[in-house]
This record gives structure tokens, sequence and C-alpha cells, in this order.
């Protein structure tokens, strides 16, 4: 009698054992972020002044705008160094496991102001984990509060200061080499993902897209970023996406600007031979 | 700390050896078809310039492309090798056509001397060109 309530018991309350851990993590998940000339854009939330991620999140940053030198992604704080992006290429990064707020840069353009903030929140709930959050001054909740998970209304998403020592990160997130195996296509932001460890386990055991550097696919690339503002592109009102031409155009413009050069050189061989006609009327003065 | 060298230098100083050597091919081609050999001089003194100026443009260009390295692991399939191509071809063009007219007195610029002389500065020019077309296409369209 006493097995067989305990059994009973037992069954019960397997899916809240099932059901708790999502309940106070968030899902983890492959967030997508472009780069320009000279900006940084949150896809989700099309915003390029602070890039938003939560805890144990990855970021897949994908060049959409090149230039040379080319452009690359830097955290001094979470040791993030990718190397030079081309045009195409992507760049995710390891699981972010330090909330805080931190300053996301591109190296070779830091003086061109191509920097934004990247901001890392704790996790604590699953309901707004996905959704884009307006930006509050709340305090923030943070994970292993003892809190229980808020689960309503906007969510602080810029935690206050804090300390920027990494956290233990498992051996699976240990940054690749560049060489790294292109990737695919990283999921579409709102697509299901793996479920993060247990609680009171802050580190994800495994990363859900491949570390390092791959390249976007066409699909991906076929979007065309708003310029940024005050740019040339926002200037003279240009939507067509930087590369959609091949750059071989030139050739064919050079084949144009050739006609005029080359016919005002063969009428002036035709000409070099007449008599010489002398010094102009201003010369003589 | 505002760091100079990480901003751009190559493409304001480029403009310098661009007008100076674009004006030039035009004062020969002035010159032949007026036969006013006053277009000599304006040539050489626009040459001048302009070849001294060459120096500090590719000088510059090294520096904002941080150094050698997109040249001892080209990609040919991108147009920043081919403008670099370009512009050293219209480099040698132009700084042959000056060195080559030093010794060139102005009557002299007739029949087969015209032609080198027209030649010369028609394929600086057309290099020119080639080159400001490919830097178009990394500055506004790749």
């Amino acid at each position: 009698m006493t097995s067989a309530r305990g059994i009973r018991w037992g069954l019960l309350s397997l899916p809240l054992v099932l059901i708790g851990p999502m309940a106070t993590h968030a899902l983890a998940e492959t967030r997508q972020v472009s780069v320009g000339n000279y900006w940084f854009e949150d896809d989700a939330r099309h915003d390029r002044t602070q890039i938003i991620v939560n805890q144990g999140d990855q970021i897949t940053f994908t060049i959409r705008e090149g230039i040379y030198p080319p452009h690359t992604v830097d955290v001094d704080e979470l040791g993030i160094h990718s190397p030079d992006l081309l045009l195409g290429a992507t760049y995710t990064t390891p699981p972010l496991n330090t909330a805080g707020t931190f300053r996301l840069y591109c190296r070779p353009h830091e003086q061109r102001g191509h920097v934004t903030t990247l901001a890392v929140r704790a996790t604590t709930s699953t309901t707004s984990a996905l959704q884009p959050q307006p930006h509050t001054s709340a305090p923030p909740t943070t994970a292993g509060s003892g809190q229980p998970p808020v689960v309503e209304g906007p969510q602080p998403v810029t935690p206050a200061p804090q300390p920027v020592t990494p956290a233990p990160r498992p051996a699976s997130t240990v940054p690749q080499p560049a060489s790294a195996v292109p990737q695919p296509a990283t999921p579409a932001p709102g697509s299901s993902a793996p479920r993060l460890p247990p609680p009171n386990d802050p580190a994800p055991a495994t990363t859900l897209t491949p570390v390092g550097v791959g390249q976007a696919d066409p699909e991906s690339m076929a979007r065309i970023p708003e310029p940024a503002p005050g740019s040339l592109d926002d200037l003279i009102g240009r939507r067509e996406a930087r590369g959609a031409v091949p750059w071989t155009r030139a050739l064919r413009l050079l084949l144009l600007a050739a006609v005029p050069i080359l016919g005002a050189a063969g009428y002036a061989l035709s000409r070099s031979g007449a008599p010489e006609r002398g010094p102009s009327r201003k010369e003589t003065g | 700390m505002l760091n100079l060298l990480a901003l751009p230098l190559h493409a304001p100083i480029v403009h310098f050896p661009v007008a100076m050597l674009t004006i030039t091919w035009v004062c020969v081609i002035v010159r032949h078809v007026s036969g006013s050999t006053a277009w000599d001089e304006r040539t050489r003194l626009f040459e001048l310039v302009g070849v001294l100026a060459l120096p500090v443009t590719i000088v510059t260009a090294f520096v904002d492309t941080r150094g050698f390295d997109f040249l001892t692991d080209p990609r040919l399939d991108a147009p920043l090798i081919w403008h670099m191509a370009a512009g050293l071809a219209a480099t040698v063009f132009f700084g042959w056509h000056f060195l080559w007219r030093r010794h060139r007195a102005s009557v002299d610029l007739r029949g087969h001397l015209a032609m080198v002389d027209v030649g010369l500065a028609t394929l600086g020019m057309l290099a020119l060109t080639a080159a400001g077309l490919l830097a178009a296409e990394m500055v506004y369209a790749t």
C-alpha cells in the first residue's frame, strides 16, 4: 500500500521534475547579429546600439558589408577575438556564461566608431527569454538569488555592472581556431533549441552551434541591411545589398571609359603632325 | 585617444596624384591637338606633382591595409589586388612618361615620338581609370 502510493506520487511528480529545469532556466539559443560598415545589429531587435542576449546564449555574427581591412569581433572581457572576417563570413562565439555589460568592437575599425554594447542577461525564467525586451533600469534579477522566476512584464535588460571574471567553461566550448570547418546556416532566431542543464549549473554542457568561423548561406546574405543613419547609402536612399552586383562590372565600365580616352588619344595623334600654331593670344601678351 | 594611423589615409591622399595625372593626360592631348608647345611645360609641372605624390599614396595604402597580408595571401576573386595592380601600372606608365619626356625637346614630339608621348600617357590614364573603378567597387559596392 505504501509502495503503491509512493509509485503513484513518483509518477505524478515526474513531469515536475522534467519541467522544473525549464521553468528556472531560459532556453539557450544562438542569437544572430549582423555586421556592417561600421555597425553591429541585433537581428531580432534591429537595434544597433545594444546587443542583448541571455546567459548561456551563443552569438553568430554575419558580415553583411565588407571592407578592407576586414571586420573582426572582439570582446576583451570575455576573451572573444575573431580572426579577420570577409564578406559573407560568420563567426560564432562560445556560450556567453558571464552576465554583464561588455564592450563589443571591431578591432580594425574601432577608431571609426565600430563599437557597441553587448549585454548578457542573467537567466532566470523562460517566457521572455526569446522576446525583444524594452530597455528598463529596474534592478536585475540574478540567477540563484532565491527569488521566484519573474515571468510577467518587461525584464531588465542591462544588469548592474557585474564582475567580469570569466565563468569556468566546459571543455566543449573552448574556442576553436579560425580554420574550423565551415558550419551550416545557423538556426533562425526563435527556432527550437536544446534545453540547458539542470538548475544551479549555469554553464551549458554543449554548444548549440559550432564555435568559430563559417560561411553564411546565400539566402541569409540576400537580406538587405538598413543603411546606417547618416551614411552614404542612407543619404542617397540606396537599398541594394552590397555585393549583389559582381565587382567585375568595373571591367565593363573600363571598356566604356576607354572609348573616349582612346578616341581623344587617336584624335591627338592625327593632329600631331600639324604645324604648330604658336602660343595663344594670352601667352603672347 | 585618436590614432591617426587607424583612420583611412590612402583615400584622401590618392586624390592628388589622380587629379594631377589626369590633368597631365589632358595637357598631352591638348598639346598634340593644338600643336602649341606651351602645353609641354604645363604637362611637366602637373606630372611632376602627380608622380611625386605617388610614393606617398602607395605607402598610405599599405598603412590602410595593415601590411602586406593581402599580397602574401592574395584573393584574386576580390578587387583589392587588382586595384593595386592597376595603380602600380599607372605609376609605371606615368613615371616612365615623366622620365622619358625630360630628355625630349618639344620640337621633337612628332611622328613616332608623338606616338610614344601620347601612348604612354594614355596607357597611364587607362590604368588610372581601372584603379579608380575598382576602388569604387571596394568602397561602395562590396
